[in-house]
C-alpha cells in the first residue's frame, strides 16, 4: 500500500498505534526540525577534548572499529610470525616459551579484542541509523565502554611486548594457569584482559538492546526491523547470559586462586579443574555464535540489496536467528569432550551440536533463494557474502563431524581443530566484516571503496585462507597436535605446512591491499550520495557521512524495506531541537510514547573507565587495588551523575504533576 | 537527499515518564539481569563444589553463625515496604518525602554494609581455607558488591535531593532505584539459604 494514502500529519498520544488514520489537522503547527539549531545542539566541541569527550555513536563506533582492527592487525602478525616457525620442521626461530605467547595472545586478541569487539563497534555506529534514531540509548555508557575496551588492549599488547604475554592458550585451562604450574604475571594478565573486554561487551549490549528496544522509528514494529537489527539483538542477549561467567571465572576465581590463595580450582583443598571447563565454555560456546550471528545479519543486508528483493522468508530468517542464540547455550560441553563426562551428557551434547547446524541451514537456503529469485549484482560485498557462505558450510561441515564424541576424541588438540574453527571464524567473521566494510564505507566517509582492488582483495583472501587452513585438517587427522612449537622432519608434516604459511602470507598480501585501498579511498574515492547501492534501509536515507543528529525528523516506517516502499521518506517532527531528544517508542509496536533527552559530551566515562584501568591493573597486584579503586570509582561515578543544575525545582514543579497526571 | 514527507507530529509528547516506559528503567533492567546471571553462576559453583565433599562444611571446617545473617535478613525485609513507598511518593513528585525516604534508604543501606562485614565473620571459615571457605566467600562477596554500589547511588541521591538542584528526571531515578533494590534484596534470599542454612542442615 502506498503509504501518502494512510498518514496525515497528526499529533500523537502517547502510546498510540501508527500507522493512524487521518484525524483533524494538529493543534500545534508542526514544522520540520530548525537544522540549523540541532547543528548548534549536537556540535561536539573541537580538538582533543572534544575528541576525550565525545559522546556521538559514530565518532566511537569508528575509533571503536579503527581500535579493533589495530588488534586484528597485531594479533595477525602473531599469527604470520608462528606461520613463519612451522614452515619446515625443527625451525628454531621461535623457542617454546615465545611460541606459547605468540599462539595465546593471537587467540586472546582475536578472541576479546577483535572478533566480539568489532561486531560490537559495527552495531553501536550502525544501529540507531538503521533503527532510525539520533544516538544510542546511553551515549555516555558508550564512550565508558569503549576507553574500557582501549585500556584493555592496550594491557594485553603491552604486556607481550614486554614478555609478560600470557602463554596459557586463550581457555587458560587450570591448573596450567594456576599459581602452581603458572608463576609470574602473565596469568594475571590474562585475566584482567577478560576483564576489560568483558565490561565493554556488557555495557554495549545493554545499549543495543535499550537501542533496539525503544528507540525505534514510528512504526518499525518488530517484524519489521532488519535482519542485521535482529541479528545484533540476539547476540546482545547472548552476551549478558554468556559474559557473567567468564567475568567471574576470571575475575574472581582464577586471579584470586592467584593473588589470595582461594581454592577454587585446587582439588587439593576440594577444588575443582573442570568447574573451569564448566564456566568458560558456558561463555566460549555462545561467544562463537556471539562472533558470527551479526556476520549473518552482514550477509542478510547485503544479499538483500543486491540481489535487489527482500529476504526471502524474513520470519524464518528470525526464528533462525533467535533459535542459534537459544541453542547456543547448550553446547558448551562439546568442548569437554575429552574430560570425564556421563555418557548421556555426551549423548546430549552430541545431539544439540547436530542440531544447531538446522536454523544455520535454514538461514543458507533463505539466502540462495533470495539470489536465485533476485537480480543479483556481483559487487565486492556481494562476492564476501558468497564467500562467505563457502567458507562457513566448509567450517561447518567439519563442525558436524566433531559433534561426534568418537571423532572428537581423535582429532582433540590437534590441527583439524584449528582447521575447523578457522574456518567457522574466518568464514563468519571476517568474510562479512570485509562484505561490510566495502558496504557501509561510504556511510561512514561519503567515499566509495575501489571496486577493483576490492575484487583482488577478495579473491587473494579467499584463495589464502584456503591454502592456509584447508592443509591444517589433513595435518591433524595425520596426528599434528596444535601449539606445539615445531615437529620432526620424519613426521612428513614439512609440505603442509609449507603449503599452509604460503597461505598466510597470501592472506597478509589482502589485508595489505584492503589497507591501501582504505586509506587510497577516504580522501580520494568516488564521491558515494547518500544510497550508493539502492539499499532498502533507513540508514541510507541518512546523509554520507551522516550528520552529528543523524536524522533532523526522525523517519515513520510502514514496512520492511522503507526506502523502497515509497520514493519519498515520511517523517515525524516535534522533536526539540534546541536540546538533545530522542523518540522513544513502544517495544513492540513501535508507537511514539515519549521524548527523552539525551546527555552532551563528558569527560567523566573516560575517568570512570581510568578508575577501572587503576583497580584491574592494580589487582594484578595486590588485592588492596579493589579498594582503591572502590573510591576512585565513587568520585567519577559523583562526576558523571553531577547535575546540570538549570532548573530550580519550586519553578517547575507545578508543571510535573500535571504532567504526571 | 530524499523529500521528506511529514506525516506525524510527537511534539506533544511527554517528554518525562516513569518505570518501563522510560529509557532508563531498561538499563537499570539490563544491569539487574547481568548481576543476577554472575551471583547466580557463583550459587552454581558453589554447589558443584560441595560434590567434592563428604560432609558440607568439610571436616574440622564449622558451621557458620546464625545470629547476624538473620539480622540482615530482617533489616532487608523491613527496608522493601520503606523503598516501596518512596517509590510511590518518588512517582507523586512528593519531594519533601522522597527527601526523608532518601535519608532512611541511605541508613537502611548503611545497616546493610555494616551487617555483611559481619555476616562474612559469621561464616566462620576463611576464602584460603578449603575451596568451602572460597565458594562461600564468592557468594557473600559478589552480593556485597551491589550493596556497596547502592549505597553510593542512594547516598549520591540522598545529597542531591537534600542540597542540589532537582530535575523532574531525578524522580524518575528513585523509583529505579527502588526497583533495583528489590532484586538486590530478593537475589540475597537463595545466597542466603545456601551460605548459612544449606551447612547447617548438610
Amino acid at each position: 500500500m502506498n503509504p501518502a494514502r494512510r498518514f496525515e500529519v497528526v499529533p500523537v498520544q502517547a502510546g498510540t498505534h501508527i500507522p493512524v488514520k487521518a484525524e483533524p489537522a494538529a493543534s500545534r503547527e508542526a514544522g520540520p526540525a530548525d537544522v540549523a539549531e540541532l547543528e548548534c545542539t549536537y556540535r561536539p566541541p573541537t580538538g582533543v577534548w572534544g575528541w576525550l569527550t565525545t559522546v556521538d555513536h559514530k565518532s566511537i563506533g569508528k575509533r571503536y572499529i579503527a581500535t579493533a582492527f589495530l588488534w586484528f592487525l597485531l594479533a595477525g602478525i602473531n599469527a604470520l610470525l608462528m606461520r613463519l616457525q612451522l614452515v619446515r620442521p625443527e625451525n628454531g626461530l621461535f623457542g617454546p616459551d615465545a611460541y606459547n605467547q605468540l599462539f595465546t595472545v593471537h587467540g586472546t586478541a582475536m578472541m576479546f579484542l577483535f572478533a566480539v569487539p568489532i561486531m560490537e563497534a559495527f552495531s553501536l555506529y550502525l544501529v540507531p541509523l538503521m533503527v532510525g534514531t539520533r544516538n544510542v540509548a546511553y551515549p555516555r555508557l558508550n564512550a565508558f565502554g569503549y576507553w574500557v575496551f582501549l585500556i584493555g588492549g592496550l594491557l594485553l599488547f603491552t604486556s607481550f611486548y614486554l614478555n609478560t604475554g600470557p602463554d596459557t592458550g586463550w581457555f587458560a585451562y587450570v591448573p596450567l594457569s594456576g599459581p602452581q604450574y603458572a608463576p609470574g604475571k602473565r596469568v594475571d594478565v590474562w585475566a584482567q584482559l577478560v576483564t576489560f573486554t568483558e565490561i565493554a561487551a556488557l555495557v554495549a549490549s545493554v545499549e543495543v538492546i535499550a537501542t533496539v528496544f525503544k528507540q525505534r522509528a514510528p512504526g518499525m514494529k518488530l517484524n519489521r526491523i532488519p535482519l542485521y537489527v535482529w541479528s545484533v539483538l540476539v547476540v546482545s542477549f547472548m552476551v549478558i547470559f554468556a559474559m557473567p561467567a567468564v567475568a567471574m571465572a576470571s575475575t574472581m576465581m582464577l586471579a584470586m586462586d592467584r593473588l589470595v590463595a582461594t581454592h577454587f580450582f585446587n582439588p587439593a583443598e576440594g577444588g575443582d579443574a573442570l568447574l573451569w571447563q564448566h564456566l568458560f565454555w558456558w561463555f566460549g560456546h555462545p561467544e562463537v555464535y556471539i562472533m558470527f550471528i551479526p556476520g549473518l545479519g552482514f550477509v542478510s543486508e547485503i544479499i538483500a540489496t543486491f540481489s535487489e528483493r527482500p529476504i526471502f522468508a524474513y520470519p524464518l530468517m528470525v526464528l533462525a536467528l533467535i533459535t542459534t542464540g537459544v541453542v547456543a547455550f547448550g553446547l558448551w560441553v562439546h568442548h569437554m569432550f575429552a574430560a570425564p563426562l556421563s555418557l548421556m551428557g555426551r549423548s546430549f551434547f552430541t545431539a544439540t551440536s547436530v542440531f544447531i547446524a538446522i536454523p544455520t541451514g535454514t538461514q543458507i537456503f533463505c539466502w540462495i533463494a533470495t539470489i536465485w529469485s533476485g537480480r543479483p549484482r556481483f559487487t565486492t560485498p556481494m562476492l564476501f557474502a558468497i564467500g562467505f557462505i563457502v567458507v562457513f558450510v566448509i567450517g561447518g561441515l567439519s563442525g558436524v563431524m566433531i559433534a561426534s564424541v568418537p571423532f572428537d576424541l581423535q582429532v582433540h588438540d590437534t590441527f583439524f581443530i584449528v582447521a575447523h574453527f578457522h574456518y567457522v571464524i574466518l568464514g563468519g567473521v571476517v568474510f562479512p566484516l570485509f562484505g561490510a566494510f566495502y558496504y557501509w564505507f561510504p556511510k561512514f566517509t561519503g567515499r566509495m571503496l575501489s571496486e577493483k582492488l576490492g575484487k583482488w582483495h577478495f579473491w587473494t583472501f579467499f584463495i589464502g585462507v584456503n591454502a592456509t587452513f584447508f592443509p591444517m585438517h589433513i595435518l591433524g587427522l595425520d596426528g599434528m597436535p596444535r601449539r606445539v612449537y615445531t615437529y620432526l622432519p620424519e613426521t612428513g608434516w614439512g609440505g603442509l605446512n609449507l603449503l599452509a604459511t604460503v597461505g598466510s602470507w597470501i592472506i597478509a598480501v589482502s589485508v595489505i591491499l584492503f589497507l591501501l585501498n582504505v586509506l587510497r579511498s577516504w580522501r580520494r574515492g568516488a564521491v558515494a550520495g547518500d544510497d550508493p547501492w539502492r539499499a532498502a534501509t533507513l540508514e541510507w536515507a541518512a546523509s554520507s557521512p551522516p550528520p552529528t543528529y543523524d536524522f533532523a525528523d526522525i523517519p515513520v516506517v510502514g514496512s520492511r524495506t522503507p526506502l523502497w516502499s515509497s520514493a519519498d521518506l515520511p517523517v515525524a517532527t516535534g522533536l526539540r531541537s534546541d536540546r538533545r531528544e530522542v523518540l522513544v517508542t513502544t517495544v513492540l509496536d513501535a508507537a511514539p510514547d515519549n521524548r527523552h533527552e539525551h546527555p552532551a559530551e563528558s569527560i567523566w566515562p573516560l575517568v570512570m573507565a581510568l578508575a577501572m584501568g587503576v583497580t584491574f591493573i592494580g589487582a594484578i597486584f595486590t588485592p588492596w587495588a579493589y579498594v582503591v579503586g572502590f573510591v576512585l570509582a565513587g568520585i567519577a561515578f559523583a562526576g558523571w551523575a553531577w547535575p546540570r543544575g538549570v532548573k530550580p525545582e519550586e519553578q517547575l514543579r507545578p508543571t510535573w504533576v500535571d504532567r504526571a497526571s | 537527499m530524499r523529500t521528506e514527507r511529514r506525516v506525524l507530529d510527537v511534539g506533544d509528547l511527554p517528554d518525562f515518564v516513569f518505570g518501563h516506559r522510560d529509557l532508563m528503567w531498561w538499563g537499570t533492567l539490563g544491569f539487574m539481569v547481568i548481576e543476577g546471571t554472575t551471583l547466580i553462576l557463583a550459587m552454581v559453583s558453589y554447589l558443584y563444589l560441595s560434590k567434592n565433599f563428604d560432609s558440607w562444611p568439610p571436616y574440622g571446617t564449622p558451621e557458620p553463625s546464625l545470629g547476624v545473617p538473620i539480622a540482615q535478613l530482617v533489616t532487608m525485609a523491613v527496608s522493601v515496604p520503606v523503598l516501596m513507598w518512596l517509590q510511590s511518593r518518588a512517582q507523586h513528585f512528593d519531594l519533601r518525602r522522597v527527601r526523608w525516604g532518601l535519608l532512611v534508604a541511605t541508613l537502611f543501606n548503611t545497616a546493610f554494609v555494616v551487617l555483611r562485614w559481619y555476616e562474612l565473620a559469621a561464616l566462620n571459615v576463611k576464602w584460603d581455607t578449603n575451596a568451602y571457605g572460597s565458594a562461600q566467600w564468592l557468594m557473600v562477596l559478589a552480593h556485597a558488591t551491589l550493596l556497596l554500589v547502592e549505597l553510593l547511588e542512594v547516598a549520591g541521591m540522598a545529597a542531591l535531593f537534600w542540597m542540589g538542584p532537582v530535575e523532574k528526571k531525578h524522580f524518575s531515578d528513585v523509583a529505579d532505584l527502588a526497583f533495583y533494590w528489590y532484586f538486590m534484596v530478593g537475589i540475597w534470599v537463595p545466597i542466603f539459604v545456601l551460605a548459612y542454612l544449606l551447612p547447617r542442615w548438610l
